[in-house]
């Protein structure tokens, strides 16, 4: 098995966190940070920071673009007063 | 045809990181309505030939991507993207701190990352070349594994990876310069951030 380098450990770290690997680089990911404490402390860095990235990127969907695919789709007519269609006030 | 209602369920969900995707994406508002717009017309019309079981998120994903790819850069006509400096070798993690907050829960870098203004990080993304950029909005925002993404985009994974390395890498540079000039580092990253970084010395 070929080591890891840090740069291959942080690029995996939440995979590596959510178990989403293979299990040989797993493993890899697991030795390196036992023997790097740099990687141990990036690691939460780039966690964190995908974390940062969803949070600040996020937009409201202007109302008018909802109601605007619901007529596209053709849904049955009286969805533009409704808003988005939802179970409990279906009309079709 | 899809039923509306079912399909409407199934795919209504999406549409608010949909509509950020296609924010990052085209750049401007206006261009994002038309983008999710058509992509849930003709996940509509597809819908039927759509496979249960399969992954819807993705799907919708992956005809945004190519319908911004194939419509709104074509229409943009965009110049060629920079080549990005392979030298530059850089992580937020390697600019700030040091082994004395090795296993801290907060580090100066996750301090740094929180008092960056939502809109520097979206318009940080936004600066990113286009490839680079729907890798990291995929990967890192929308939580794609790199198989997922390697079918939304229709390239190898060895690809998706290396778009998502160099794109990230990119995107921190940049959010953590714009913390340098608007001095929201900590005391002792300063020098070292105004200063050339090592690995991008004279070679």
């Amino acid at each position: 098995m070929r080591p890891m380098d840090c740069d291959k450990a942080l690029f995996h770290a939440r995979e590596f966190a959510e178990g989403r690997l293979t299990v040989w680089r797993h493993l890899a990911i697991s030795r390196h940070l036992d023997d790097c404490p740099g990687c141990r402390q990036g690691y939460n860095v780039q966690i964190h920071y995908r974390q940062v990235i969803t949070t600040k990127c996020q937009e409201q969907v202007p109302a008018e673009l909802q109601a605007r695919i619901i007529e596209a789709l053709g849904c049955g007519g009286p969805t533009l007063e409704q808003g988005l269609p939802l179970d409990s006030d279906r009309q079709w | 045809m899809a039923d509306p209602a079912t399909f409407a369920d199934d795919a209504m969900p999406y549409m608010s990181a949909l509509y950020a995707a296609a924010m990052r994406m085209t750049r401007n508002p206006a261009d994002a309505e038309d983008l999710v717009q058509e992509t849930y017309l003709r996940a509509y019309r597809g819908y039927a030939g759509f496979r249960e079981g399969t992954n819807l998120k993705a799907w919708l994903y992956k005809i945004l991507t190519n319908t911004f790819i194939n419509q709104y850069r074509a229409k943009k006509r965009r110049p060629t993207e920079a080549a990005i400096d392979d030298r530059d070798d850089w992580l937020i993690y390697q600019r700030v701190g040091g082994l004395e907050a090795v296993d801290a829960n907060v580090t100066p870098e996750m301090e740094v990352l929180d008092r960056l203004p939502d809109q520097e990080v979206k318009a940080a993304l936004e600066s990113l070349p286009e490839q680079f950029r729907i890798a990291v909005i995929l990967c890192d925002i929308e939580e794609f594994s790199y198989k997922e993404i390697a079918e939304i985009l229709d390239v190898p994974i060895g690809t998706v990876m290396s778009r998502i390395h160099r794109g990230r890498k990119l995107l921190q540079k940049r959010l953590w310069d714009y913390a340098a000039e608007h001095r929201l580092l900590p005391d002792d990253a300063v020098s070292v951030a105004s200063g050339t970084p090592v690995e991008a010395g004279a070679g």
